[in-house]
């Protein structure tokens, strides 16, 4: 059962991976080392892990599984294979929020509030105006999506070049994803949690609607309330994991098509695993950001595209 | 009690009106096609006649009850839409592709049981796609792709089906063998289809519509509804017929 052995794979990559991004580092932890701090409170390894690395993982995993999601859903209901998270010009929305929190010199906190009201004021904008006799075709909302993320980017020129030097450096860590600077706090992994379940109970209907939204009607689909909960859930996912690591791309176009490659395109495996995948690719992704040029951090959306393109290329020509 | 039932409907579309004051009873047993120039409508009367698109005007009937009053997943246990074309995106097998026919008959978090599987196969079987099961949807032809559609109109089984010219990319070999394995499995259902082959619906039907384009209609009987006059009426041009083993042909003359 070759669907079965995927999933097997995945999760025995997935422990993998938390394992590195646990031992590995300015100082290399020894599987020893790391399971004698599970007892022994005191000493640097428990600090290192229970303190920097594994949080750190934690939110890597969240925000890979949140934007690998919102890839998934995204590309399913606008039946396009090129959507990602940000098709609908939010990441362009949460940058010029983030920017101008960073050009008043902002602290973390009010950049994250700052960058999440600009996502979904996109989202609403796109909505609002891709809205028509009470229907949306996905032409129409991707056509108004890529419009405004160009009218967004020039938000984001202007932003940077009447910034100061040091807030650039800021700015284009955060343009290119970073995971350093931000923590998470208690909702952020139960709210994966509750969105993973519902597009899960909705993974059938959504293999309908990646067939078409009149097919998936005449088969009892409700398209419009499908549509809507799982629009919103992709969005606001989008909004929430952009908030909180900057927009790191490739994640939520790949992840979905490299399961696809592998286990097909039913959605009631897709779900899951696509979190998992996701999650995994970005611990990936940022422990080799930090770990590579140390002392140096790289901005972690270098190394999912290092990580994610040849992995992608070699997938697709595979198949072919 | 009729199985589908339309009174006084009123259908416009753009600038086109598909049909005005249009009362129709279809029962089961019968077979209905639906003839009209391009762009009178056809494909929107199917649509709103399986509730995918709203009327102008008037009512229909699903058995007894309106149209409206149905959830989405009772109407589609009971009316199945074969559409002009597919939007497939995706990767998906044949299997895939036919498996979702049984949708309406499974509960939320229900997966398809071994029965399901087999009653795909079922229909697979009948218009001999099998071999294909596990093929990607996107490495067949037109033709395939399209009876795969049907498979999967054939696994949903409800008691009307609505088709949008099913002999679309279809050899006449595939036509005739289609068209008989869809009377034969709809025989004491409703079937009704749009077509632009006069002469293949006049083989497989037993009641016919012709929508003229301004809003009229004529419909009835096949052989009452399907002569020369009418065709002329209907496409403009002249019409010849010829009849060879007590079957009407028509062509244009």
């Amino acid at each position: 059962m070759k669907k079965f052995q995927a999933s097997i794979i995945l999760v025995i990559l997935c422990l993998g991976s938390i394992a590195l991004a646990i031992s590995a580092g300015s100082t290399t932890l020894s599987a020893n080392e790391i399971f004698s701090s599970l007892t022994n409170e005191q000493g640097l390894p428990h600090t290192l892990i229970f303190e920097l690395r594994l949080p750190r993982a934690m939110l890597a995993f969240i925000c890979g599984g949140m934007l690998a999601l919102a890839g998934l859903l995204m590309q399913a209901l606008l039946r396009n294979p090129l959507a990602d998270p940000y098709i609908l010009g939010v990441s362009g929305g949460a940058a010029s929020g983030a920017l101008l929190a960073i050009l008043f010199g902002m602290g973390a906190l009010v950049i994250q509030v700052s960058a999440f009201s600009g996502a979904l004021l996109s989202i609403m904008l796109v909505f609002a105006l891709a809205h028509s006799n009470s229907s949306w075709t996905s032409n129409r909302l991707l056509l108004t999506g890529v419009v405004l993320a160009a009218g967004w980017n020039a938000v984001i020129s202007f932003l940077l070049t009447t910034s100061s030097s040091q807030q650039i450096y800021g700015m284009l860590f955060w343009l290119m994803g970073d995971l350093s600077y931000n923590q998470l706090s208690f909702w952020e992994a139960p709210l994966l949690a509750i969105i993973t379940l519902v597009s899960f109970i909705f993974s059938r209907h959504l293999n309908l609607m990646s067939r078409g939204e009149m097919q998936a009607a005449a088969l009892g689909v409700n398209t419009r309330t499908v549509r809507l909960v799982l629009f919103s859930t992709a969005s606001l996912l989008t909004a929430v994991a952009i908030s909180l690591a900057g927009s790191i791309g490739f994640i939520g176009l790949m992840a979905p098509h490299m399961l696809r490659l592998i286990i097909g395109s039913d959605h009631r495996l897709l779900v899951p695993a696509v979190v998992i995948l996701g999650g995994t690719l970005l611990i990936l992704a940022d422990t080799l950001a930090r770990t590579l040029l140390a002392p140096t951090q790289l901005p972690v959306g270098i190394l999912t595209a290092v990580l994610g393109v040849p992995t992608f290329l070699y997938l697709l020509y595979r198949r072919s | 009690m009729p199985l589908l039932k339309c009174n006084n409907l009123g259908i416009t579309i753009g600038n086109t009106t598909v049909c005005q004051n249009m009362s129709l009873q279809m029962n089961a047993g019968e077979s209905w096609v639906v003839l009209g120039k391009n762009g009178s409508g056809k494909t929107t009367l199917i649509h709103t006649l399986a509730g995918l698109r709203s009327a102008d005007n008037g009512e229909i009937f699903l058995r007894d009850k309106l149209l409206h009053d149905y959830s989405r997943q009772h109407i589609s246990q009971q009316v199945g839409v074969l559409f002009q074309s597919d939007e497939e995106t995706f990767p998906s097998t044949v299997l895939e592709s036919t498996l979702i026919g049984r949708h309406p008959y499974l509960g939320w978090m229900q997966w398809e049981s071994a029965t399901d599987i087999e009653l795909a196969e079922q229909a697979l079987n009948k218009m001999r796609l099998l071999e294909f099961k596990s093929r990607d949807i996107h490495t067949l032809s037109g033709g395939e792709r399209r009876r795969t559609r049907i498979a999967c109109l054939l696994t949903q089984n409800p008691d009307i089906a609505l088709l949008d010219e099913p002999s679309n990319h279809l050899d006449i070999q595939h036509q005739i063998e289609t068209l008989t394995i869809l009377k034969k499995q709809f025989q004491n259902k409703l079937l009704f289809l749009s077509a632009h082959d006069i002469n293949l619906a006049n083989r497989f039907c037993t009641h016919a519509l012709l929508l003229l384009g301004d809003g009229k209609y004529i419909s009835g009987e096949i052989n009452e509804v399907i002569t020369t006059q009418n065709l002329e009426t209907l496409y403009g041009i002249r019409i010849n017929k010829i009849n060879q083993h007590d079957q009407d042909f028509f062509f244009p003359a």
